[in-house]
């Protein structure tokens, strides 16, 4: 699998390959995840649209250039997924589901979602990210997480550049203000630690 | 995708950057998530469901468009309104339209001439 290109696994899965697609899927399943993760901010959503960014893939191969890279093409679909998504959930069930949640922290045994979750350091994280507007969040997700270039976000979203750039800045005036009252603190946390995907 | 020919990329978003990645990295995948996938791939071909959504979406798009819309625009010329024959034509209502304004002081003919275009 490590030796194939994402083109010739496109072919295959055009082909009707199966296995192709599972290549697919272990190949770029964690860019997927996380980026539906961090806009989204919600762990049971995220793992939702990781099965439907890969069904699409499935439904629409013929519709895919196989001669152009599919890291583009899955960035922009997790993303437009995501916004609707969002979007979708309305606002009561927002709160039930808030309600719920906190019901059910308590009595709920620790698992790694929950221990990333409780964890007060996290959560002021998330609270910085739900902050955001979420077409802000899009692009600080693609910026900041994935590491793509302003133009690479631009071409993703379909938006001009220059919005791009405004829009992070906007974003950046939040994120100062959010997570820079916990600096020192997560500091001291996350120093050098830095892993790769 | 390498990036960073980003102006003014400072202190703060390497520090930011490394903040989110660490958030979202705490959260591990779900997991079975492939075999998963294939359920769901085998379900979907041989579930019939989402062809009947089309079908039905294009039935309402057809009904809507094309026997409806034009129900409703063939009614247009006969519109009823209620508030002006409820009332004796002297009573002038503020925000009723001049075409209305002008009928009520009794100059129907001001009223038709502005309808009609003339004016």
């Amino acid at each position: 699998m490590e030796d194939k290109l994402d083109q010739d696994l496109i072919l295959e899965l055009q082909a009707g390959d199966l296995d192709a697609l599972g290549d697919i899927y272990d190949r770029h399943r964690y860019l997927v995840y996380r980026t539906a993760l961090a806009i989204t901010c919600d762990p049971d959503m995220a793992a939702d649209l990781l099965q439907e960014v890969f069904l699409r893939l499935h439904r629409f191969a013929e519709r895919i250039d196989p001669s152009r890279p599919l890291q583009p093409w899955l960035y922009r679909m997790t993303v437009n997924l995501s916004y609707t998504w969002i979007k979708r959930k309305s606002r009561w069930t927002r709160y039930i589901n808030d309600m719920a949640e906190r019901i059910i922290t308590e009595r709920r045994p620790a698992s790694p979602h929950n221990i990333a979750e409780r964890d007060e350091s996290w959560r002021w994280v998330r609270q910085a990210i739900l902050a955001l507007p979420v077409q802000q969040r899009m692009v600080v997700v693609l910026y900041y997480i994935n590491d793509l270039s302003l133009k690479e976000i631009a071409e993703i979203l379909e938006i001009p550049v220059g919005t791009v750039k405004s829009r992070l800045h906007y974003a950046r005036r939040v994120l100062k203000k959010q997570l820079g009252t916990h600096r020192e603190v997560l500091r001291t946390v996350f120093y050098d630690t830095t892993r790769s995907v | 995708m390498i990036r960073r020919e980003v102006y003014k990329h400072g202190a703060f978003d390497n520090y930011a950057s490394r903040v989110l990645k660490h958030w979202a990295f705490e959260f591990p995948l779900p997991v079975n998530g492939r075999a998963l996938l294939f359920v769901q791939i085998a379900q979907e071909t041989k579930d019939p469901i989402p062809w009947l959504n089309v079908v039905l979406a294009i039935l309402r798009w057809f009904f809507h468009n094309l026997i409806l819309k034009p129900i409703d625009s063939a009614f247009q010329p006969v519109l009823y309104f209620s508030d002006v024959d409820s009332y004796p034509a002297y009573v002038i209502h503020r925000d009723s339209s001049t075409i209305h304004l002008l009928m009520a002081e009794q100059t129907i003919s001001s009223g038709m001439m502005l309808n009609s275009g003339i004016v």
